[in-house]
């Protein structure tokens, strides 16, 4: 029945074919390790007990990667009544274990049996979703998109929505900037679409047309706005699925243990990476770890458990680099036109944490040159 | 930022003074893109005539000329309208109509389902969750979306054309269908439910119509206007999701932080169904009595069996009559008949305490499928389980199209007309 050669098919089957050619380093096997045939077997391995154990680790990683992906990779059928078990029962035990109670408390899951395949697809989705320049096409530049970003802060504040559905607006824009061609007068029409498309795509409550054309104080009316939704769907292909960084950050703080107050500030961290042109090339799980590693700068809150450090996160070179942006931007924040964020995490609520007198000298934490005033 | 003005508009809503959104209350049981129940006995005279018809494809354009309107173009694109040719309708739901088609860029079937406009919200929510999620799935058990043609009046998916749904194919055979039929039918449907629910999907709307069945028995899940990406933290939910027939105690009783269980008791429904024939909690509109008919069998539930039941919206144990739990096999005589293993699986599925039910990927492992060839547990995603030396459905007991004759498989004939 295989209907191949259709267009809609094709990235998916580009995506299988990465799988394979991918030679990943042994350091970033959480990244590298889905083998997306849950039942393909990995050889010579021992009883699931043995993985706390580092060597095992290794042996997994090692078998993993050298692994022939097959179509019939040799799996007994009735693994509970055999010595071999199926890859997502032979992780390292601890980890396995770690992201399952994480995945529970956020209430995610109730039976544990998806939590790493739930980890692994978020982890292979969201290579798809950097993009490969920071650079915006003409007539837009960096402090427009800032601008218009930062009052959709505002309307998704009022409109209380949930943070996936922030996040996935501002992805929605970045797509859309870079595919459609606006005029820079439409510009903050493009913004209400890519809002009104997320909170179609993540929230029970939709907000109407017309609301949101009050919001805009009827700079545009709802027919324009309809037509602008239809050309925003064409243009993206109606491929509206986003692995939000906010969903990394929950789950690595919740394994980390972090303290309230740490995950505050990290979330404030995170929500001033939506303002940052450059921080687009990264990926969700770096923007999400810089975060936290900044907040815990920051907050010099000692790690509790070590357990979040062996998902490896980004490379050094760029979660410093990220860090660096992230505490230029966290000095900046209380001053300029773009403060919604600073203020929304200035309440009580939030535990103030935008106000943090460290954040102001978040740059000489990294020992980086001071502002220039 | 109209501040106060909107926040205060913003509490109206909250406050329920008005709606913003029709919600899922109008969608529940809006079964859009399959043909509603009543209609099964036109459905099925269309479905036989075809039978008789035989290779003439002329027929459905009602004497058009066939060959002058349709010719296979190599010129012609994806994402524009012109490219299919509209057969013949094959249902209509409250926000979405059906048609039969034909592709022709390389002439192959296609469903075109064609969703309404609405001038108010644009573009259905419905719709936008269901071409995103399945842009993202390809798998053998799960519908494939070929293309999406958008106008200005409609927005067409173009599906992949598949024969029938379990629902009509119980309606043609009833009275139970062949336990081996049965065992490869629950087979495509937990690794299809295994496949989304480890992509962070749920369906939220299984039902038999919702589960499309080629002629070779190939079971395919569709419908996903309903489905989610599962989000962390979960969300409230709304709680009017599921049929009511499908869905589990704990969203009867108003539990609104549900996940996988949810699809695994609707697939235990299903699974019910088609080996007794009849649905396993049939037929009423209202929670109180579709709950009365789970109690009826798996008996009320007390703090003590069900810890935290009591703190469930909905759970007012002195309006249910005193249920004892009772044996799957006294309820369901099918089950009796059958290994232990077969009603051992159902007990799994069907239990009342969601994180105690078996999840998708451990139910594959169930001993109930050890009678199955042993390479299918090892299949990739998009392949079918049917290319699996020895896989094949068997004949049906009863066959309401030829009630004399023994059939050998219902639906090859049906195959021979493409």
């Amino acid at each position: 029945m295989a209907h191949t050669g259709f267009c809609d098919s094709q990235a998916l089957l580009d995506r299988d074919n990465k799988a394979e050619e991918r030679s990943a380093p042994l350091r970033t096997w959480a990244n590298a390790c889905p083998p997306k045939e849950r039942w393909a077997q990995v050889e010579g391995l021992g009883p699931v007990g043995s993985f706390l154990n580092a060597e095992h680790h290794l042996t997994w990683v090692d078998g993993l990667l050298n692994s022939p992906v097959d179509w019939f990779a040799g799996f007994p059928v009735s693994s509970a009544h055999t010595s071999s078990v199926p890859p997502h029962m032979l992780l390292p035990g601890l980890l396995r274990h770690e992201m399952e109670v994480a995945m529970v408390r956020l209430g995610v899951i109730y039976d544990c049996t998806y939590a790493w395949d739930i980890f692994t697809d978020m982890l292979w989705s969201q290579r798809q979703h950097t993009f490969p320049s920071a650079e915006l096409p003409k007539p837009y530049s960096d402090k427009m998109l800032a601008i218009l970003i930062d009052w959709l802060i505002q309307v998704h504040a009022v409109l209380d929505f949930s943070e996936e559905t922030l996040h996935l607006t501002v992805f929605l824009l970045n797509r859309a900037v870079r595919l459609l061609k606006v005029p820079v007068t439409s510009f903050q029409l493009l913004g209400v679409v890519c809002l009104f498309l997320a909170s179609k795509k993540e929230e029970c409550l939709i907000p109407e047309v017309s609301e949101l054309c009050h919001l805009m104080e009827n700079a545009y009316t709802k027919a324009q706005l309809l037509k602008m939704e239809r050309r925003v769907l064409c243009a993206l292909k109606f491929e509206l699925s986003y692995t939000s960084p906010h969903h990394f950050l929950l789950l690595l703080t919740t394994i980390a243990r972090c303290s309230n107050k740490m995950v505050w500030m990290a979330r404030y961290l995170l929500e001033l990476t939506l303002l940052e042109v450059e921080c687009v090339v990264y990926q969700p799980i770096q923007l999400a770890g810089a975060a936290i590693q900044l907040a815990r700068c920051a907050l010099q809150e000692p790690p509790v458990s070590y357990i979040s450090h062996s998902i490896f996160v980004g490379s050094e070179a760029n979660l410093l680099q990220i860090m660096k942006t992230l505490a230029l931007a966290a000095a900046r924040a209380p001053i300029g036109n773009t403060r919604a964020t600073f203020l929304k995490y200035s309440s009580e609520e939030t535990m103030c944490v935008s106000k943090h007198p460290a954040l102001i000298c978040a740059v000489g934490l990294l020992k980086l040159p001071r502002l220039p005033s | 930022m109209q501040n106060i003005r909107q926040a205060a508009t913003d509490a109206f809503h909250r406050l329920g003074l008005k709606q913003r959104h029709l919600g899922y209350e109008e969608l529940g049981d809006g079964s859009y893109g399959e043909t509603p129940q009543p209609h099964w006995f036109h459905t099925l005279q269309v479905r036989r005539l075809r039978v008789h018809r035989g290779r003439s494809n002329s027929d459905p354009l009602g004497g058009k000329s066939f060959q002058q309107e349709f010719q296979w173009n190599t010129g012609l694109q994806f994402g524009t309208a012109t490219s299919y040719l509209n057969l013949e309708k094959l249902g209509e739901g409250t926000y979405a109509t059906v048609y039969k088609g034909i592709s022709r860029i390389n002439g192959h079937l296609v469903a075109l389902k064609v969703i309404r406009m609405k001038t108010e919200e644009g573009v259905p929510f419905t719709a936008i969750r269901e071409a995103s999620l399945l842009k993202g799935l390809k798998h053998a058990n799960i519908v494939l979306l070929h293309d999406i043609i958008h106008t200005r009046e409609s927005l067409t998916f173009v599906f992949e054309y598949v024969q029938t749904d379990l629902a009509q194919y119980m309606t043609q055979h009833p009275g139970g269908l062949n336990p081996y039929n049965v065992r490869i039918f629950m087979f495509q449907l937990l690794r299809g439910l295994s496949y989304i629910h480890g992509h962070r999907i749920l369906h939220r709307d299984l039902k038999p119509q919702n589960l499309l069945i080629s002629y070779l028995g190939e079971l395919k899940l569709a419908d996903f206007g309903l489905a989610r990406s599962k989000s962390i933290p979960c969300q409230t939910y709304s709680a009017e999701v599921v049929t009511l027939w499908y869905r589990p105690p704990d969203v009867l009783l108003g539990s609104t932080d549900y996940s996988t269980a949810l699809d695994i008791w609707g697939a235990g429904c299903i699974f019910i169904e088609m080996l007794q024939g009849a649905p396993a909690f049939p037929g009423v509109a209202e929670v109180f009595e579709q709950l009365q008919k789970i109690w009826a069998v798996l008996g009320v539930p007390t703090e003590e069996t069900w810890p935290g039941v009591s703190q469930l919206p909905n759970y007012k144990p002195e309006w249910f009559l005193p249920c004892k739990p009772k044996q799957f096999r006294d309820v369901w005589k099918r089950l009796a008949q059958l290994p232990f293993k077969t009603e051992d699986l159902a007990m799994q599925m069907l239990l009342a305490i969601p994180r105690e039910r078996i999840s998708a990927q451990n139910a594959l492992q169930h001993p109930y499928f050890n009678t199955l060839p042993h390479p299918l547990m090892q299949l990739r995603d998009t392949v079918s389980v049917f290319k699996v030396p020895g896989v094949r459905l068997e004949p049906e007991p009863r066959d309401i199209f030829s009630p004399t004759r023994r059939m050998k498989s219902s639906l090859v004939p049906l195959a021979k007309c493409w």
